[in-house]
């Protein structure tokens, strides 16, 4: 019982405007019960203004009575402390000042409340009002109204305290060694700073951040970049390299010219096969040659063959020409036989011919004497005829013209019958249209009258119709015309008129002076047609076959016996003749009949006959024999002579030289050929060919390849040319120490980061370490507690020794505090203060709890076992409680002191 | 080349050969190892190497500049730095003669090709790109260049001199770009091999070498003339030019090395115990000239307070010279107790601050024992064979994993130390927990 508060005196002060005392507060528990507003927490506001602010600070307005603005707030306490007397006063305000008595010491000022700070482990703030973190022990163990269940915050502003108390305590049980130094309040705080750089460098993992993984991000670019570099710079100097390697070829090749030997080469190739030509040439004229050799060589065989057979021809001749000499003898004596028959037979025959014609003549003489009597009869009947016939026809001949001359008179005469019927008519009915004209003219004087029909005289005196339009000429030239007025007048003389001159036009186109005449001519037509039928008549009783044909037979009958006249003195002619003929020395002809003549006739023709197709059969067969004969000579003379002749045997022994001589060239040129074709044969003119065009083609490519390197050394060079205008190499150099640079710089920044890495480890370790240690002693503090709540239950303290967790039975899950209900939290608050009070007390810290109106929210089965917590608690601390429900706690054993009610 | 102007009869009247002897210029070198702001000028003063030699000629009235290979650094140079260097060797108006290296080897398609397509080479600028002679009438000397025309030979391209035929009374003068053989570390590139015996064999009155890139006199006749700018730590005498002189035909040549170098390059080794040692490298830096570019190599142990101290006093110089390059595998950091235990460490941190210290102790301790805390100045002889422990492979791994193991744990440690100390500043307001700090931490302390 080291710290015991003992009196606390308030004046002028919230509602205390008037001077207020506790007195006599107890070492123990002591309990102050009020109801609301009686002053409860403005007391234990009270006590905290007169530890925690300074009395110099303005900041004390809550301080004050509501009714008294200017008061002077003023606070005594009275306690004891490691058996001293102490008395403290504080007033604010105007008068504000502080005196601390301790024991026989009087400390005032700022003095005072610096020692009483380090005495009662706080701290002040540096400007008015006291803050939480200021208030250090004392705000761990004062709860103010509904705070009690908030501990961590309270608890690491006390923290330094609690360490200390630990310390202490552990340096006590001889624990030194190893545990003495706690890094108070800044161990954390270094702590923090060096995880903060760390953490600039390294993720929570340990993985690389910030500028560090920047440094390696750079140094990894820049390696790649490099290699990159180096890599084109290497590619450049292989290219420089290959570049040189290609000119110094393309030296050699100019020096060397690998071509040239290779044309040369294809060149001798060429002239091998020009060569091999000329002989595959020579070859084929010699094979020619064999050819046509060959060609006269078999020409004269044949020769020579057909030469023999020529002499084997002859001798065939010469026998068949023997054998037709044979067989013509007979046919030559058959011959002369049949000629004199022949001749027999024709002398026989001329006789009886003879005889035939004699008789034949003496027919024929008789036959055209009878003709000729019997036309002459005809002839005459015809000529009667014929003559009564003329005269009729000269009669009827004369009477046709006539009548052919009245003819169309005829055919015309209707018509002018008819006009002269309508003149007839026209004249009456005009007359009926017609004047009367009367004149009476003294003598002498005249008038004419002209109308259609011409002009008339008047003279005297007369009349007349005028019928049509009349002129009437006037002496002295004047003119009267008279004209009908009835309108058909005009047109029946118009009709009329022309009539007229129809009919006249007609008369006198036939020679008529008027219709008299015409009807004359009528009448004589009549007659004329009477007398030519008659005439008619009596020429067909003459000729019934019509005049010509009786002209015709006339003439027939005339001609047919001119005809026979002739033919009886032609016969008259020959008869005589043929008596004339008739030689007296054969006598008298005995006349002959005629068919017996030609009989005999015909009998000595027939023998003749057959005596000559015998002679002619006999001439046929012998001359065929002759020719057969004469042929086969011939045939046999003409090849004897040719092939006795001089120059036939010249020819054979010309072809038989000539054959010999061939023979001989023909094998030695087979030889020759044979032999050139073995020659060509073996020098192989394909693979000569392939070699030309092997070597050509690999000149052309030799010098194609020359000229392909000398364009890539071209293009290398045009390339290289722009590589090295692109430093490269230097570029190189550059990331060369870009690339070094960095990697200082990551070595720096890794050795920072492990060094950091480590001390925040090795700090961590420490701490945990230490922490461990320290948690001891609270646990023994905390569990009594605790296990009067929850007979099994543990509390788990955090690094800041605060109840993290609960746990409720032995191997019950960790319940994390802040889970815990309202009043759990409440309860486990208080406990934890409890727990800090031991510790602090044994620590030798003074020790004084006040509870203003805690535990509000604690059931009424947790409150007593809370009754009993407390009540152990105040065995060893003074406790202040201060509740508006006196009725709670009069169970404590103490009496509870009642504030005046408001 | 044709030998008319000789037959011509443009014999010089001038007795004595005289030329400046150069090579290995590798216009066009990136540096890209080092930071732009660096490279930059180093790659400018490469240009300026050649305009300064120009200069030296004409004031020692030389007939002609001879340039023993690798005049371009890359085959690839971009037409703006050939120009660019054309422009540099209108300098001197008498004869250049430009042989082909390995580095700008006469290729089927090299820069060399490019210089020639340009159209703005100047003429007098001679490119000795076939092995023929390149006649000088002017002082009466035949130049016989051995071109390389493959990056690397195996053959001794200065052959062909041995039969060279060059006019009666006139000087021969050997141009080539190789290793003479039996002379050189065996280091440098064996490719393009010289036979030491060449200035005899050829009848050289003088061989100007090139590819070695400090000057190194090979025998009486025949000289490496060095790059005219250095470009690495590890050479002698590089930076100058030769100016070589012969009174004739036959007679032995005068050397005479002149600088022309803009910047010195330095490797230097520091072993730091103390506060004194610092002081002593701060004297030393201070007297370095600007155009220094430095690689130096620390070693020791160190507690926090004078690391911190070093850092500062390496500030400004790597601000000032051209550049500086700290290497510090060698340096081990040992903050003392005294040091830790004024952090505001308590509790948890404590534990880890002193653990860490324990761990880096034992790391520097194993590391020792491998031998890997060079000696100071061991980074200067490391090329020597003397100073090659030649750790086996197995060993290497080990030590560089050891290395690697106690660089963490330096650095883990320095973290905590600077969080802390940035603490402390902000801690001092907190009032509480400051009474029993030290206390606490002194019973932390191993």
């Amino acid at each position: 019982m080291s710290f015991h508060l003992q009196s606390l005196q308030v004046q002028e002060l919230r509602q205390f405007t008037q001077a207020f005392e506790l007195p006599a507060l107890q070492p123990g528990l002591n309990i102050v019960a009020g109801p609301n507003g009686a002053g409860k927490s403005s007391l234990a506001r009270a006590i905290k203004a007169a530890f925690f602010e300074r009395y110099k600070s303005s900041k004390f307005e809550d301080l004050l009575p509501f009714s008294l603005p200017s008061a002077q707030p003023q606070v005594t306490l009275s306690f004891t402390w490691e058996g001293e007397a102490c008395r403290l006063e504080k007033s604010f305000g105007k008068r504000a000042r502080c005196l601390l008595q301790v024991g026989h010491r009087l400390l005032e000022g700022q003095d005072a409340e610096d020692h009483l700070a380090s005495l009662m482990g706080f701290s002040f703030a540096a400007r008015a009002p006291s803050k939480p973190e200021n208030q250090g022990v004392p705000g761990l163990l004062w709860i103010e109204q509904g705070h009690t269940q908030q501990v961590a915050d309270v608890a690491q502003h006390a923290q330094g305290a609690l360490h200390q108390a630990l310390q202490n305590l552990q340096a006590q049980a001889g624990d030194s060694a190893a545990w003495s130094a706690l890094a108070a309040t800044q161990g954390d705080a270094l702590l923090a700073r060096l995880r903060a750089q760390r953490g600039e460098l390294l993720t929570g993992t340990g993985r690389p951040r910030g500028p560090l993984e920047e440094a390696q991000q750079q140094l990894s670019a820049l390696t790649a970049e490099l290699a990159q570099a180096r890599q084109r710079w290497q590619e450049q100097s292989r290219q420089v390299d290959a570049l040189a390697a290609l000119q110094a070829q393309q030296a050699q090749d100019h020096q060397r010219q690998p071509w040239l030997q290779a044309e040369q080469q294809a060149e001798q190739a060429r002239q091998q096969l020009i060569v091999l030509a000329q002989r595959e040439r020579e070859c084929q004229q010699a094979q020619e040659r064999l050819v046509h050799l060959e060609a006269q060589w078999r020409l004269r065989a044949e020769q020579l063959e057909a030469q023999a057979g020529q002499a084997r021809q002859l001798a065939q001749r010469e026998s068949a020409m023997a054998a037709a000499l044979a067989a013509l003898a007979p046919w030559e004596a058959q011959l002369a036989r049949s000629q004199a028959q022949v001749a027999q037979a024709m002398s026989e025959r001329d006789q009886a011919a003879r005889l035939g014609e004699q008789a034949r003549w003496q027919a024929a003489l008789e036959e055209a004497r009878e003709r000729v009597a019997h036309h002459q009869a005809r002839l005459e009947q015809v000529q009667a005829r014929w003559q009564a016939g003329e005269a009729v026809r000269q009669e009827r001949a004369a009477l046709l013209p006539q009548i052919e001359a009245l003819k169309p008179l005829a055919e015309a005469w209707p018509q002018w019958q008819a006009l002269e019927q309508a003149i007839r008519d026209a004249r009456l009915t005009l007359r009926g249209f017609g004047v009367q004209l009367q004149w009476q003219l003294p003598g002498g004087q005249q008038l004419s009258v002209s109308d259609r029909s011409g002009v008339r005289a008047l003279g005297g005196q007369g009349e007349c119709a005028l019928t049509e339009l009349s002129r009437i000429a006037l002496p002295g030239g004047g003119e009267l015309t008279l004209q009908p007025l009835h309108q058909e007048w005009h047109k029946l003389s118009t009709q009329l008129a022309h009539d007229e001159a129809r009919l006249a036009q007609g008369l006198a186109a036939h020679g008529l002076a008027d219709s008299e005449a015409a009807a004359a001519a009528v009448a004589r037509l009549g007659a004329l047609r009477q007398q030519l039928a008659l005439a008619d008549k009596a020429l067909s009783l003459h000729a019934p076959k019509g005049w010509p044909q009786l002209e015709d037979e006339r003439a027939q009958a005339q001609s047919a016996l001119a005809q026979a006249g002739q033919r009886l003195a032609e016969v008259s002619q020959r008869v005589a003749a043929a008596l004339e003929d008739q030689p007296a020395a054969q006598g008298p002809v005995p006349r002959l009949d005629l068919p017996q003549a030609e009989q005999a006739l015909q009998a000595q023709e027939a023998a003749l006959q057959s005596a000559r197709e015998a002679l002619a059969q006999h001439q046929q067969s012998q001359a065929r024999a002759q020719a057969a004969a004469d042929s086969a000579r011939q045939e046999h003379e003409a090849l004897r002579q040719s092939l006795d002749s001089e120059p036939a045997r010249q020819q054979r022994a010309e072809a038989q030289a000539a054959h010999a001589a061939l023979s001989l060239q023909r094998e030695a040129l087979q030889r020759e050929v044979a032999q050139a074709q073995a020659q060509l044969q073996a020098a192989r003119p394909d693979i000569l060919r392939q070699d030309v065009d092997r070597l050509s083609r690999s000149a052309s490519q030799m010098r194609q390849a020359d000229l392909e390197r000398a364009q890539q050394i071209q293009l290398m060079q045009d390339r290289l040319e722009q590589a090295g205008a692109q430093d490269i190499q230097g570029e190189v150099e550059r990331l060369s120490g870009q690339l070094a640079q960095a990697q200082a710089r990551l070595s720096a920044l890794q050795l920072r980061a492990a060094a950091l890495d480590d001390l925040c480890q090795r700090l961590d370790a420490a701490r945990q370490a230490r922490l461990q240690r320290l948690h001891a002693p609270l646990q023994r503090h905390l569990e009594p507690y605790v296990r009067l709540l929850w007979p099994q239950a543990r509390l788990v303290l955090d690094d800041a020794l605060v109840p993290a967790q609960l746990i409720r039975d032995r191997d019950g899950l960790a319940e994390p505090l802040d889970m815990q209900s309202y009043g759990t939290r409440e309860q486990l608050g208080l406990i934890s203060r409890l727990a800090y009070a031991d510790l602090l007390r044994e620590a030798g810290r003074p020790t004084l709890l006040i509870l203003d109106d805690a535990l509000v929210h604690t059931d009424a089965q947790r409150l007593v076992a809370m009754k009993r917590i407390l009540f152990d608690a105040a065995s060893r601390h003074q406790v202040l409680l201060f509740t508006c429900q006196p009725e709670l706690w009069q169970d404590m054993g103490v009496a509870v002191a009642r504030l005046p009610g408001a | 080349m044709s030998l008319s102007p000789c037959m011509l009869g443009l014999e010089g009247n001038r007795e004595m050969p005289k030329f400046l002897h150069t090579a290995d210029w590798q216009w066009g070198r990136q540096y890209s190892r080092f930071a732009p702001e660096v490279a930059v000028p180093l790659a400018e003063a490469r240009l300026q190497a050649v305009e300064r030699l120009a200069a030296l000629a004409v004031a020692e009235s030389v007939d002609a500049i001879l340039v023993a290979g690798d005049v371009f650094d890359l085959q690839t140079l971009p037409e703006r730095q050939l120009r660019r260097l054309a422009t540099a060797l209108e300098g001197f108006p008498g004869p250049w003669v430009l042989l082909p290296g390995n580095h700008d080897a006469a290729l089927a398609e090299s820069v060399w090709q490019r210089v020639q397509r340009g159209g703005f080479w100047p003429a007098h600028a001679l490119l000795a790109l076939t092995p023929e002679p390149v006649l000088l009438p002017e002082c009466r000397t035949a130049v016989l260049p051995a071109p390389l025309t493959q990056r690397h030979t195996y053959q001794d391209t200065t052959a062909w001199m041995d039969h060279a035929e060059t006019p009666e009374g006139w000087c021969r003068v050997g141009l080539a770009h190789g290793s003479v053989q039996g002379i050189l570390a065996e280091d440098i590139d064996s490719a393009n091999p010289i036979a030491p015996s060449r200035p005899e064999s050829a009848r050289l009155d003088y061989l100007a070498l090139g590819d070695w890139h400090g000057f190194k006199q090979v025998s009486d006749r025949a000289a490496y003339s060095g790059t005219p700018e250095p470009d690495r730590f590890r050479q002698n005498d590089s930076g100058q030019v030769l100016l070589v002189e012969i009174e004739g035909p036959g007679r032995l040549p005068v050397i005479t090395p002149r600088a022309v170098a803009l910047h010195q390059w330095l490797q230097h080794g520091q072993r730091l115990q103390d506060a004194t040692d610092i002081d002593a490298l701060a004297g030393w830096l201070a007297a370095l000239p600007a155009h220094t570019v430095l690689q130096l190599t620390l070693s020791g142990r160190l507690s926090l307070e004078e690391q911190q101290r070093l850092d500062a006093v390496l500030a400004p110089h790597e601000a000032r010279l051209r550049c500086l390059e700290v290497e510090r595998s060698g340096l081990a950091l040992a903050p003392s107790e005294a040091e830790l235990r004024a952090l505001p460490a308590d509790g948890f941190v404590a534990d880890v601050l002193w653990q860490l210290r324990s761990e880096l102790a034992q790391a520097n301790e194993a590391l020792g024992a491998l031998g890997s805390l060079p000696e100071p100045g061991a980074a200067l002889t490391a090329a020597g064979p003397s100073s090659v422990a030649a750790p086996g492979s197995g060993d290497a791994a080990r030590l560089a994993s050891l290395q690697a193991q106690r660089d963490q744990f330096a650095l883990s440690l320095s973290l905590l130390v600077g969080e802390l100390q940035s603490f402390s500043g902000a801690a001092a307001a907190s009032a509480a927990p400051a009474a029993s700090r030290p206390e606490l931490a002194q019973e932390g302390a191993p």
